[in-house]
């Protein structure tokens, strides 16, 4: 589903995605990121870091949030601004969902600035790997 | 102390977005739509920021205590898969506050033609050791 400028008001909550994060991926994100940091390797590492074993990158989570992004609006020259926080650590295993809601718009440059997060559901409660971040999001 | 490293300038990197390292990175993250995946330029920002940075003997920072705090990227057009771009960071400040360090990176990445193409800025933590 393409988004169009057109569908969008204020408050409008943008239809979100779902990915489940494995180890491999981790790994595969660290070869291809050059980030290869043992912390996101090497579970010895992560738990000496307080973890239960490897995390993922900050980046892995972020470079998600902008792919659901890009995809959404079927333009990759569409984002023109992403800025996040990085609030908690993904663990593989983590089902790690995107989401945002419209936070205002100019009709004038058919741009959007969107309230954007993500969030990992799990048994001991609901954690928020990204928040309080907004992306710009210009359309054609 | 803290202010006197403000403003240093790290070497410039460049960073060509091959098919294949842009293809690897996109699987890793799941980007399915066309196009290159614009965190890409986590790339050369990375080698030519953190990676200087963690070298940098006047900053004393090991990375096993360093954590990415917050990250922005502004891009200004659509990345080509196959084009060259080049990164060049700058420390934009270092301030310390309860036994930790706050370090904020820019990095402007340019194309073959000196273009201005993305922009970033990174906040570290860095806890001290011991």
């Amino acid at each position: 589903m393409t988004l169009r400028f057109e569908d969008l008001a204020e408050g409008v909550e943008l239809p979100g995605t779902s990915r489940l994060v494995t180890r491999e991926d981790v790994a595969a994100y660290a070869e291809a990121s050059g980030d290869r940091n043992p912390l996101h390797l090497d579970d010895a590492v992560g738990r000496a870091a307080g973890f239960p074993g490897v995390i993922a990158h900050g980046m892995y989570t972020m470079g998600t949030l902008a792919s659901w992004l890009v995809g959404l609006v079927g333009d990759p020259a569409a984002l023109a601004r992403l800025r996040v926080a990085f609030r908690a650590p993904v663990f593989p295993g983590d089902e790690l969902e995107c989401g945002g809601t419209v936070r205002s718009l100019d009709a004038g440059t058919r741009t959007a600035v969107l309230d954007v997060w993500a969030r990992v559901e799990r048994p001991d409660g609901t954690e928020w790997p990204i928040r309080k971040s907004e992306a710009v999001v210009r359309f054609g | 102390m803290s202010g006197d490293l403000d403003g240093r300038r790290y070497p410039p990197v460049p960073f060509v977005l091959d098919e294949g390292r842009v293809r690897a990175f996109a699987r890793a993250i799941g980007h399915s739509s066309d196009g290159v995946p614009p965190t890409i330029v986590t790339v050369p920002e990375i080698e030519a920021g953190l990676a200087n940075v963690v070298a940098d003997p006047e900053l004393g920072i090991d990375l096993s205590g360093v954590l990415h705090s917050e990250q922005e990227y502004e891009w200004h057009r659509a990345l080509s898969a196959g084009e060259t771009l080049t990164a060049e960071a700058r420390i934009e400040g270092i301030r310390a506050r309860g036994g930790m360090r706050f370090v904020t990176l820019r990095t402007e990445l340019r194309d073959e033609a000196g273009g201005l193409v993305a922009e970033g800025r990174t906040t570290l933590i860095v806890r001290e050791a011991g």
